[in-house]
């Protein structure tokens, strides 16, 4: 891809789009939280960091079963791939949930179950590309990853459900629950917004980090070609 | 398949009978883990007793790591397991072969560590601390389920002490989670409060077991 090309590039510019503008109306539109105040506008950030990790870890899944049945490299690439961009929004999560304790708790961090566990959801795929990365091997580094790709999703329910699961100090959930969403429909809108707009994010991250893979392995395949 | 299951889990069984080195190593790390912690947070006995079920069952995870490495790099010398991976009819045999040798060697080593610390730490153990055998029991399935799932996909990297530590404590921390708990409400004599970690253990054991049986011929195959 040219600098050009990358300078049209329609989805950057509709993912980034898409986020600004989420983040100007979170920020200055919509009314602050009546209970929680300013710093609850840092959920427009974290719900959707948090929901992107479970997404793009169900698509390693997904992908990394696809793998071993069909022994597809673009399903692998895609399990890789979704792993990475899915961290990094982990870390968001982890960080943006952290600020928001310090201002609601008065503390960074407590052993509240889902904050323990996301933070063993982010070891887990950090674990699962150190693993990747240190097999050389094309088709073994693929079905290792595949393997600890479907096992470590393995912990993704026990992340959304830990806050039924046990007591804690954690908010409980205010949108996927029985009955009406306790949160106000304007912020509701925004947060619903948030979650479209970085998935448009992801969409686009992910992506990318497709097209590395995929060169990635066609350099590893001209290295393997008899010259 | 059941016969294939005995024989490879009698062989591993044999193989730690000949050289005690994994259990007794596993056990002398985890009796210096006792020592060394009640040294280090002083002498407030109260204070032990209230970690020494999660020190404990942190010893048992490492013993499980060290265990299951060396069982596995046992296998890949010498090429044995180009000569298991080919002998056997069904190869998911050898998963449940190694699951359930790893199982005895746990379960004796989550035994003897817990009984030497309710000695250390002058436990006064209730009369469902009896329970504890079951648990143990129930907890080393799970451990040696989640070990072996990823020893055999890891195992033979030359990185492996680092990447299976790495790789296995938060995949197993509900386990370590729901055994320490367990230990703690049976040691205080109260049943219920330890019965959804049995729930849980039980969980994890079937999930790990379930999974490892699905994967385990596709990530432990042979380069």
């Amino acid at each position: 891809m040219t600098m050009r090309q990358r300078l049209i590039d329609p989805p950057a510019w509709t993912a980034l789009i898409a986020v600004v503008a989420v983040v100007v109306v979170g920020l200055f539109v919509v009314p602050a939280d009546r209970l929680q105040g300013q710093v609850q506008r840092i959920m427009y950030v974290h719900v959707p960091s948090a929901w992107i990790a479970y997404l793009a870890f169900f698509i390693t899944f997904a992908a990394s079963v696809r793998y071993l049945w069909r022994r597809d490299l673009a399903a692998d690439r895609l399990a890789a791939s979704s792993a990475e961009v899915g961290l990094v929004f982990t870390a968001v999560a982890i960080v943006t949930g952290s600020i928001w304790g310090k201002a609601t708790w008065g503390v960074w961090w407590d052993w509240d179950p889902r904050l323990t566990t996301t933070a063993l959801l982010l070891v887990i795929y950090a674990g699962y590309i150190l693993i990747r990365g240190s097999i050389v091997d094309r088709d073994r580094r693929a079905r290792a990853g595949a393997v600890i790709g479907i096992v470590g999703f393995a912990n993704v329910p026990i992340v959304h459900f830990s806050v039924t699961w046990w007591r804690s100090l954690h908010q409980p959930p205010t949108i996927v629950r029985p009955g009406d969403p306790t949160i106000d429909h304007m912020l509701l809108g925004e947060l619903l917004a948030s979650v479209l707009a970085f998935s448009l994010l992801f969409l686009y991250l992910l992506n990318r980090r497709l097209e590395l893979e995929r060169a990635r392995d066609e350099a590893e395949q001209a290295l393997l070609m008899p010259s | 398949m059941l016969g294939d299951v005995a024989a490879l889990a009698m062989k591993d069984v044999r193989i730690e009978l000949r050289s005690p080195a994994s259990v007794a190593g596993a056990l002398t790390l985890g009796l210096v883990g006792l020592v060394v912690t009640g040294l280090a947070a002083g002498p407030d006995t109260a204070r032990l007793r209230a970690i020494a079920p999660g020190l404990a069952w942190l010893s048992i995870v490492y013993a499980a790591i060290t265990v299951g490495e060396r069982l596995d790099r046992i296998d890949r010398s010498d090429d044995a397991f180009a000569v298991l991976w080919l002998s056997v009819r069904d190869r998911r045999a050898i998963f449940a072969g190694k699951i359930m040798a790893l199982t005895l060697m746990l379960w004796t080593i989550s035994l003897a560590l817990l009984g030497t610390a309710v000695v250390l730490l002058n436990i006064d153990p209730s009369p469902v601390a009896v329970a504890l055998i079951p648990l143990a029991l129930i907890a080393s399935i799970a451990l040696a389920a989640g070990v072996v799932v990823v020893t055999s996909t890891v195992g033979g990297n030359s990185q492996r002490v680092l990447l299976l530590p790495v790789a296995l404590l938060p995949l197993l921390a509900p386990t370590l989670l729901a055994a320490s708990q367990a230990t703690g409400a049976l040691v205080a004599g109260t049943v219920d409060a330890s019965l959804p970690w049995f729930g849980l253990l039980a969980a994890q054991a079937a999930l790990f077991g379930g999974l490892g049986l699905l994967t385990y011929e596709h990530g432990a195959a042979l380069e």
